[in-house]
Formats: structure tokens, sequence, C-alpha cells
């Protein structure tokens, strides 16, 4: 019965919190780019311009926001090689390399208001994704999807543009690393991202 | 909606940017081999004159005026590895290789048969057309996407009479899309020395 205290207690601190607490409360989109870095650029090494974050940020205590995080990454590159199916199995030509992430992560961060509408944040969220290596080879494909447990810590900066509805601009930066899991390998990538954030600053 | 319909379709194309532009681009190699097999204990092969069809024939039919183009392709790389070619009809070799195309997609079912292919091979004497080549690497079939030219390495020196089957130690397949003959021999040329290639212990 004891493991059940902790969500409960959260549960319990939501629901105490006024609706003044939960002013400083927003929702991000964004586009995301990413630099692929340890484990990931082994296998693409190249800048990913193709991605999206949706991000919900709900404050639970001043300046402390539970955060929840739902994206897409796509990386790809070609190469030239050859590549090891399976023991005893070499395939080679022109490699299409592609790697589609879709994480979805929940965490905590600190939230420093600005003037004018803006914000500063920085704060680490924890989860997984599901990250699909996929190449292919003249006229054949092989593929692996596997789920990934891994980290995100994060920051970003918004500056505010309307502030009475509560819209700012951002820019932010994350470092996602997620461990090696049942054979796929571990992956980590820089993501920068410029989006909107609503709900800033509503009083 | 139609604005939101445009974006799901540029979404969804998004996943998989980039892609083969020519021709060239979805030719590939693939080798396998027989992990048990010790290739340093073998030297000697023996080869027919002629590319087989593959058993499944496929349409267009496959053009024969490159096979002794493609057959001194195979001899030359196994040569420069310190290979002896002998007569199987004097000495026993310690493999035979055997060479398939085929200029459409195809699917090769294993253990597939390869007497009627070679009609008259003396390396093939004492065998009929009842005896069939399987893989030890477990494969029921092979698919090719598109054309191939295909090389079996098999076990002339010890074949199963019980099952009449020969057991192939290694396998190399040059797959891509035909293009005119002299286009099509220079691929399947580049694909043969680079089969031999990515299999260095050979």
């Amino acid at each position: 019965m004891r493991a059940h205290a902790p969500p409960r207690l959260a549960v319990l601190l939501l629901l105490a919190l006024p609706a003044s607490a939960l002013a400083q409360s927003n929702i991000r989109l964004s586009y995301e780019m990413a630099v692929p870095s340890l484990g990931t650029s082994d296998f693409i090494d190249r800048f990913s311009s193709r991605g999206a974050h949706l991000d919900a940020s709900i404050e639970v205590a001043p300046a402390f926001n539970f955060e929840l995080s739902l994206g897409w990454n796509l990386f790809n590159a070609a190469k030239t090689g050859v590549l090891h199916i399976s023991d005893g199995r070499d395939v080679s030509g022109k490699q299409f390399r592609y790697l589609n992430a879709i994480p979805a992560m929940g965490g905590f961060a600190f939230h420093i208001p600005l003037r004018g509408g803006g914000r500063i944040w920085f704060g680490a969220n924890a989860g997984g994704a599901i990250i699909e290596r996929l190449v292919d080879v003249g006229m054949g494909t092989y593929s692996r999807t596997q789920w990934q447990w891994g980290v995100m810590p994060q920051i970003g900066i918004a500056f505010g543009i309307d502030r009475k509805a509560g819209t700012a601009i951002f820019f932010s930066g994350r470092w996602e690393y997620y461990w090696e899991q049942a054979g796929s390998p571990k992956q980590s990538w820089f993501g920068i991202g410029v989006g909107f954030l609503f709900g800033a600053g509503r009083k | 909606m139609r604005r939101l319909a445009a974006a799901a379709t540029v979404l969804l194309a998004a996943c998989y940017p980039g892609g083969a532009e020519v021709l060239t681009d979805l030719d590939s190699v693939t080798t396998q081999h027989d992990l048990a097999a010790n290739f340093a204990a073998l030297r000697t092969y023996a080869m027919p004159d002629v590319v087989g069809e593959l058993p499944v024939s496929t349409t267009p039919a496959f053009d024969h005026s490159n096979d002794p183009a493609i057959l001194a392709k195979v001899a030359a790389n196994l040569d420069a590895l310190g290979w002896t070619r002998v007569d199987p009809s004097t000495t026993t070799p310690d493999v035979s290789v055997i060479v398939y195309g085929s200029l459409g997609p195809s699917v090769l079912w294993i253990p597939y048969p390869f007497f009627d292919a070679f009609p008259g091979w003396p390396g093939f004497a004492g065998y009929d057309s009842s005896w069939r080549v399987f893989y030890p690497w477990a494969r029921d079939r092979e698919v090719f996407d598109g054309g191939s030219v295909r090389i079996d390495m098999l076990d002339a020196r010890n074949p199963d009479t019980a099952k009449h089957r020969l057991r192939a130690l290694w396998t190399g397949a040059v797959v891509g899309l035909p293009s005119t003959n002299q286009s099509n021999l220079q691929r399947i040329d580049q694909g043969i020395d680079q089969a031999f290639a990515q299999s260095s212990y050979l």
C-alpha cells in the first residue's frame, strides 16, 4: 500500500493548488532541429532539420512546473559501405539511413518570469522514445524499432509577444539521451527548438 | 481542413526524405557464407562455362551474350585470391562455383535444383535432376527484387548422397534494375568485384 503514496500525494497536491497558482502553466509548440551526438552520430552524422515538439508545462508550485513532452525527430543520411545484417551476411550498396524518434517524457522544470511576459526555464525530463532505425540498400529495407528509456535535460527562454493573450516566442535547447535497449544501441542528440508558447503571464 | 490534410501529407513525406535518384543507387551486393566453413583449406575450384538461368524463370529472358565476360570476372577474382581452377573431368575440385542470372525479379526457393541448368558439365557427373543446393544458414528462400547475377560456391568434396544435396559454402548476389546491355555488364562487373572485396575470408 505504501507504494501508492507518492502518486496519491501528487494528485492531492495538484487538486489543492489554487487556480492562481496554475497561472504560469503553458503549452509550447516548437519546430526542432538536432545535431547527432554519442551513438546516433555513428549511424547518422548529419544535422537534422526535421522535428517538432509539443510540451505542456503545469505549475505545481511557484516557479516549479511539471512538464510533459511529446516530440518527433528525424535524421537521415546517405552512406556507402558494407552493412552487416547478421552473422555471415553482408550487404553493400548506397545506403539511405533514417532514424525516426518519437520521445514521450515527463519531468520538472524551474520557470523564472521575465518582464513583458517572458521567462527562462531549465529542468530535466525522463521517459523514453520509440526509435526506428531504417536502412534502404538497393531494393531492400532493413529496420529495427525499439522503445528506449532516456533522459532529456532542457533549457529555454521565451520573449512575450502578446502579454494579454499570454503568447510568447521561445528558443530552447535539449540534450536527449537514450540507453541501449535489447540490442538497439544508445542514441543521443542536441535539439534546438524555436516555437510559440501559449499561456504565459495569464492572470 | 484542406490545409490540415496538406500539412499531414507533407509531414508524412518528410519521414523518409532523400532516397534513390539514379538507377545505380538501387544496385546492391549481398554475400553470405557458412560460418562453419574453413575456407583456408579450400583452394581449387571448377566452374561451368555458362551462366545458368535461375530455376524460376522470368521474362524477359536473360541475355547470355555477356556470359564469357561475367565468368571471366568471377574467375579473375578467385585467381587473385589464390584459388586454382581445375578441370573437373580430370581433377575433383574443393568447390564447384556456379553462376546464375535473371533479368527480372525472382524468388529462389531453397534447396533449389541445379543440375538441369548446366547440362553435360563434367563437374556434376554422378548427379541428376533430383539433387539440390541447400544453404546451411537456413533461409528457405531468397527474394530478388530486380535482375540478379548470383555466384554460389558449393562443397564438391562432401555431397550428401542420402538427401541428394550439395552444401553452399558461400554465395554472392549482385542485384539491380536492368538497363542497357553494356550498362548491365559494367554494373555486374563492379558488383562481382564488390562481392569478393567484402568476403575477405575467401
